[in-house]
């Protein structure tokens, strides 16, 4: 009897943890970062398991959902300070909101194709580091075939987290930019950049995926 | 009268050996015995930093900015903390980003950091708070040999 009790514990116990490693509910350790992170994520993952959001006719809308969803979470404006480095202070906040409108446009172009090819890989959340308004949310994301790290760096702002960084596989996508713009900018005007931004926004916007979607391009 | 001139010059000659060896001991061991305390003393936060060791150069744009004075653990006993020495006259922001490279692919670990450019400037002891371990070159590389479990 007393055996049997013992084991039914360790089956519980077994399973509530694999139940935390995929994510399904929140670990006891969980605090506000990782909840922001998590509560988009899951309403991304929603959005894109819905069945009434797979009609063809209703893919440009729900692109603009996701759209929207993700950007309530994102800091643009703050992503593209950071890419900017000391450039972004040279500029007035007219030619700053249209940079950062821009650099936006491109994010959400570079990822929207990819996040809409989503097809029921796990998110694990492994740990949070917080440190007064700033934090980072470990995360782990399986594709079936390898896993991947993302971490995302959450800055608090007006009592909501708000992600300011995202580091895949050791490497920081503001480090990324930041570079990338300085490179460009040593020979070219900020004019310049801001036109070269548009036009690969331009040119990478992925098409929106028809009815017979399917794995490609994952 | 001769000999005391002998001496003299021998001791002097001796005196400069020493000097210049001491010299050539501080250079090489990269010690900072003159000036060391004007250097302004930041630390960083990593994820990982094998490879990295005490004395390895901190560079902005490749030009070598400082060197790692020292590496431990942080209170949790998780993360590595990096302390670096930069020589007068560098400014970092806070939205400064220090990373791990390699040079070269099997070459030595440094520290590359990209000074940012936001309004608040990082004060000596400051913290950088954003930082990026580099990809894990050994992990690729044996996830490609050996496959993976999936």
């Amino acid at each position: 009897m007393r055996w049997h009790a013992t084991m039914l514990a360790v089956v519980l116990a077994g399973g509530l943890v694999g139940w935390n490693v995929l994510g399904l509910t929140a670990p006891a350790w969980a605090g506000p970062p990782v909840e922001a992170v998590r509560k988009t994520i899951d309403e991304v993952i929603r959005i894109l398991d819905d069945p009434a959001w797979k009609k063809p006719d209703r893919k440009e809308e729900r692109r603009k959902l996701l759209e929207r969803t993700i950007s309530q979470r994102f800091n643009y404006p703050e992503m593209a300070k950071r890419s900017l480095g000391a450039e972004w202070g040279k500029h007035s906040a007219e030619e700053q909101n249209d940079f950062a409108a821009n650099f936006q446009t491109l994010l959400s172009n570079t990822y929207i194709g990819r996040i809409e090819a989503y097809s029921g890989e796990k998110v694990q959340y492994l740990k949070e580091l917080s440190d007064g308004e700033f934090a980072e949310v470990y995360t782990h994301v399986d594709t079936g075939k390898s896993m991947i790290d993302i971490n995302y760096k959450l800055q608090k702002i007006s009592d909501e987290w708000h992600v300011y960084d995202v580091v895949v596989e050791g490497t920081s996508l503001v480090l990324n930019y930041r570079e990338q713009f300085k490179r460009i900018l040593r020979k070219d005007s900020f004019a310049e950049l801001s036109r070269q931004l548009r036009d690969k926004s331009a040119h990478i916007k992925a098409p929106v995926p028809d009815g017979s979607e399917t794995a490609k391009g994952r | 009268m001769k000999d005391a001139k002998l001496e003299l010059i021998v001791g002097v000659f001796v005196l400069v050996g020493i000097a210049a060896l001491t010299y050539l001991a501080v250079k090489l061991g990269k010690l900072e015995v003159i000036g060391g305390g004007k250097n302004l003393e930041i630390h960083a936060e990593f994820d990982s930093v094998a490879g990295l060791k005490d004395g390895a150069t901190v560079e902005i744009a490749g030009v070598q900015v400082g060197q790692v004075k020292k590496i431990w653990l942080n209170g949790d006993g998780e993360r590595a903390v990096v302390s670096f020495s930069l020589t007068p006259g560098v400014k970092l922001y806070g939205d400064a980003i220090a990373s791990i490279k390699t040079r070269g692919l099997i070459g030595d670990k440094y520290v590359s950091l990209s000074p940012g450019g936001s309004q608040k400037e990082l004060p000596p002891g400051g913290k950088i708070r954003e930082t990026e371990s580099g990809i894990d070159f050994e992990k690729a590389i044996s996830e490609f040999i050996h496959g993976n479990v999936k």
